[in-house]
């Protein structure tokens, strides 16, 4: 067991240059085509016997699962901007320790955008009948606003004083009421929502929006912490902070609204206003566990059992107090990821409204046809365990956070449970067919989008060496000398 | 005998112990040392007279006490019909009140506990008085649920005793897990507050200026004399309580937002509520703390220990959680809209234009999202005034924000159940009195116990003058 860390332990370390070494990316790559090849074969493999049990919803949960890969991947290029941010901010060392790993993540960006777009897709294909989205679906746009007012109140006056059987065939609302299994006050909500907001045109247009904004202030922060590394400009960091107070909040009013259209708005009438965090969180654990795993595989720090010949030695910089913040940073992650989805849900089975609690009753709670059925209570179970307890225990020891073998190991079993819960954000929205070929559809298409993007993403990792050789790195290196 | 020659340690070269040391941060801004740091802060309580300012806020304390207890013996012989409560609005001004308060007594714990985790070197010299404003602004909050009973003599009923009457509390009520939260909480805030009081206890006792200091403090130190086994369990101690601080700051205030969040009132039935409540809690704590800090940097002539740096850092907190708290306003109206639930939208549309009581909804978002914006100017920040003025903004901003909440029950979903809430005069006898218990609590503090932590502001200093460079000791306990 590696010596358990103190400050006052670093001060014996000897004062250390940072090495400019470029890493070498080829396990990244080889990892890369892997998954890609592995991860698109499953999705393909799983999606052809779907379609084979269920030829009316095969092609949705095509794109239902790829939605889930887009979502995961998401969460690295724009959590690293996030984080580089805060980073700024706060002067945070963890910022300077990944800051390369942040700005090839934040490159990705345009190939992000790219592969988004077969989601987009999916609400103009087929009529818009197979996407992941419900109000894509045709059959709310089949008339006009002005007939389906009219015909919305009429069929709600018929409904109201006839009862439920002699309205079945009249009216749109009763119709989709009776084939949604819901009352007509629900769906004339969803007509309105889909009026104001959720149609496809609109829907596409913010998705360009977004990226716009984000890719912006990506751009900014990139550019400026260019200037700061060549030339050690001091007003180049002043000019980071400025981008970066006004940025968190541009980004944090972005991402509510991201995250509204892209996650929560496949619930038809689900809405929490708690779920924005609970996604950043995600977001945060996604991109500090992915950026952990990479620099530890990458290059060589201390306690490090035997690493392969040829990665840069940072030994005496990367110190212990370092590697501690960033598992103090994991679990804190995990703790209010956790501290969010427990309000979450326990405001919403304490309030037991239709519109809210039928989400967690599709998640687990017994009463929806096919919860139990495909088994989401046990990926419920595995989530409270996998993304809360375990952690929680294993990330209290400074012996764990400070062995690059254990946080290796602590952070890919992470990204699984990150991954898993996207899926059980998304995936249950809608019954299917019992081939159980849903979840390894979605696992399969998160790892063929990662093999995707992690291709790009090592091609921009090597522009530059792994720590920043300025000040900023000095500052790491000398970091516990007086 | 010529002896072998000591292997030698090679350490940079130390500043000399006479007093000349200055903080490179600017955590400390005069030349001192440990001799001069412990006589300056120890002074205060043993030997400086008091400023006539002290009499001034004592006096003020004393006359809002007077007030409250006139308000409360009104209260036990009248019964809460003397306040302003009736249907639709059962909480009224004590609710809002007990709130705010405990939302004050948020960020003592939040400074001494989490920032020390988070190895914060600002934290030190202002987390004594923080503490206590913690435990006195707690006592306060407690004061308001015990009288809203309207039997407070029956209050004991809160706790689940066995007893012949059955009486038991409602466990699925968020207003029992507030009995324990908020109990839980006033203890291990207390504890927190006494275990970082020992060393100064014991500096007290041996600084004491007559027999009865040396030997009331010699008695609350609990026989501390500095030996190295005491500073480790010291160290240990107190980082084990910093860690069982921090959920706590979190559990309070989530409890607390319980109260309102688990019923399906629209717009009380948020789930964003919960984190949205603790940002709150440390945004008004903080505004507490600058509110704290100013007088208490020109009576007592602190400002080289609480300097200016600690001042800009409070508002840089101040204008983060502001932010956070803005952003939960955000969620409640994107959400009420984009849901399209009739309820939400129609009773946020009472909320902020349609009710009588629109006025507060901008009121809220004035003081507590506008104004506080002027703190992303530096020179704001570095203005003891303007954030003093900002603090205070704070302040009505927060109060307001649980009056907003307060008062939506005036607007339910049945027009013919809607109603309307006036405070009376003794609803704001007992709420400015509350202020006058803080204020005289506070100046008692002063007079008796050290305000600034002598012990922790003695580790800015370097290692060669019996500091440790900025870093608390606790920090590597283990």
């Amino acid at each position: 067991m590696a010596a358990t860390a103190t400050h006052t332990d670093d001060h014996a370390h000897p004062p250390a240059t940072v090495p400019e070494a470029v890493v070498d990316v080829a396990p990244i790559r080889r990892y890369s085509l892997i998954a890609a090849v592995l991860g698109l074969g499953v999705f393909a493999v799983g999606g052809a016997m779907n379609v084979g049990a269920d030829e009316h919803h095969g092609i949705r949960d095509f794109f239902l699962a790829y939605l889930c890969g887009f979502v995961f991947w998401m969460c690295v290029p724009f959590g690293a901007l996030l984080l580089s941010m805060i980073g700024f901010l706060a002067s945070a060392s963890w910022n300077i320790l990944f800051r390369r790993i942040f700005q090839a993540a934040m490159r990705t960006l345009p190939v992000l955008f790219v592969l988004g777009l077969p989601v987009i897709a999916g609400l103009f294909l087929m009529g818009g009948d197979q996407s992941p989205y419900w109000w894509s679906a045709s059959k709310w746009h089949g008339l006009t606003d002005g007939q389906k007012a009219a015909l919305d109140k009429d069929a709600v006056d018929k409904f109201r004083k006839q009862g439920w059987d002699d309205t079945v065939e009249k009216g749109m609302v009763a119709e989709l009421a009776v084939h949604d299994h819901t009352k007509p006050e629900a769906v004339e909500e969803n007509l309105h929502k889909i009026h104001d907001w959720l149609s496809p045109g609109f829907f596409t247009l913010r998705y360009v929006v977004y990226f716009a904004i984000l890719g912006t202030l990506a751009f900014l922060i990139l550019k400026h912490s260019r200037t700061l590394e060549d030339n050690d400009d001091p007003a180049a960091l002043s000019r980071l902070r400025y981008i970066s107070g006004p940025g968190v909040v541009v980004f944090v009013l972005t991402l509510t609204l991201m995250v509204t259209d892209w996650v929560m708005s496949v619930e038809e009438t689900w809405a929490s206003s708690m779920f924005p965090v609970i996604f950043g969180m995600n977001m945060f654990l996604t991109t500090i566990t992915f950026s952990t795993l990479v620099f530890y595989t990458l290059v060589r720090v201390p306690n490090d059992t035997a690493p392969p010949a040829g990665r840069p030695d940072l030994t005496a910089v990367v110190k212990d107090k370092f590697r501690i913040d960033v598992g103090s940073l994991t679990l804190g992650f995990c703790m209010v990821w956790s501290y969010g989805s427990f309000c979450q849900f326990m405001l919403i089975w304490a309030g037991n409204l239709p519109e809210e609690i039928t989400y967690y009753l599709k998640r687990g709670g017994g009463e929806a046809d096919h919860a139990y059925k495909y088994g989401w209570i046990w990926l419920s179970y595995f989530l409270m365990a996998f993304h809360w307890l375990v952690p929680f225990i294993v990330l209290l020891f400074r012996e764990i956070k400070t062995s690059p073998r254990a946080m290796k190991v602590v952070t890919i079993g992470l990204l699984t449970v990150c991954a898993a819960d996207i899926c059980w954000w998304i995936v249950p929205c809608v019954p299917h067919a019992s081939t159980w070929m849903h979840l390894p559809m979605a696992f399969g298409a998160i790892l063929g989008v990662g093999g995707v993007w992690g291709l790009v993403f090592s091609r921009e990792l090597t522009r530059r060496a792994i720590l920043p050789t300025n000040r900023e790195g000095r500052f790491l290196a000398a970091w516990g000398h007086h | 005998m010529a002896s072998a020659s000591a292997p030698t340690i090679e350490r940079p070269p130390q500043p000399p112990i006479d007093g000349s040391y200055h903080h490179p941060e600017e955590l400390l801004t005069a030349a001192h040392s440990t001799a001069t740091i412990g006589d300056k802060i120890a002074d205060v309580v043993l030997a400086q007279p008091h400023p006539k300012a002290w009499w001034f806020f004592f006096g003020i304390g004393l006359a809002l006490l007077s007030a409250f207890g006139l308000g409360l013996i009104w209260l036990f012989y009248m019964g809460v019909g003397v306040w302003g409560i009736n249907q639709p609005v059962a909480w009224g001004l004590a609710i809002v009140n007990f709130v705010w308060w405990i939302g004050i007594g948020h960020a003592g714990t939040l400074i001494s506990a989490i920032l020390l985790l988070l190895h914060q070197k600002w934290r030190t010299s202002i987390n004594r008085f923080a503490e206590t404003m913690t435990l006195f602004a707690v006592m306060c909050a407690g004061v308001f649920p015990l009288i809203h009973m309207g039997r407070v003599w029956l209050g004991y009923w809160l706790f689940p005793f066995p007893n012949n009457m059955a009486v038991w509390p409602q466990f699925r009520s968020p207003l029992a897990w507030d009995v324990f939260a908020v109990s839980t909480y006033l203890t291990v805030s207390i504890v927190f507050w006494y275990v970082g009081l020992i060393p100064d206890m014991a500096f007290l006792r041996d600084a004491a200026r007559n027999k009865w200091q040396r030997w009331v403090y010699g008695l609350l130190c609990l026989g501390w004399r500095g030996s190295a086994f005491h500073w480790r369990r010291y160290e240990k101690l107190y980082l084990l309580l910093a860690g069982l601080g921090t959920p706590l700051v979190f559990s309070v205030h989530t409890i607390v937002s319980f109260d309102f969040a688990v019923s399906i009132v629209p717009l009380w039935h948020a789930t964003i509520f919960p984190p949205f409540f603790v940002a709150g809690a440390i945004f008004s704590g903080f505004a507490m703390v600058v509110w704290l800090a100013v007088p208490l940097r020109h009576l007592y002539g602190m400002k080289d220990m609480i300097t200016d740096r600690h001042m800009e850092l409070c508002g840089r907190v101040m204008i983060a959680t502001g932010l956070l708290v803005s952003w939960g306003y955000t969620l409640e109206l994107w959400m009420a809209w984009y849901s399209h639930s009739k309820y939400e939208w129609d009773t946020t549309y009472q909320r902020i234009w349609a009710s009588p009581y629109w006025w507060s909804y901008w009121c809220l978002i004035l003081t507590n999202t506008i104004l506080p914006q002027l703190l992303w100017i530096k020179r704001v920040r570095m203005n003891e005034l303007a954030l003093f003025l900002i603090a205070g903004s704070v302040h009505i901003g927060m109060w307001f924000e649980r009056y907003v909440i307060v008062i939506t029950l005036t607007r339910d979903h049945l027009p013919g159940a809607w109603g309307r809430y006036a405070p009376t005069i003794w609803d704001y006898a007992v709420m400015f009195g509350s202020v006058g218990l803080f204020m005289t609590l506070f100046c008692l503090f002063l007079r008796v116990l050290p305000m600034i932590s002598i012990t922790e502001i003695r580790e800015f200093l370097p290692f060669g003058q019996g500091g440790r460079d900025g870093h608390a000791c606790m920090e590597n306990a283990k």
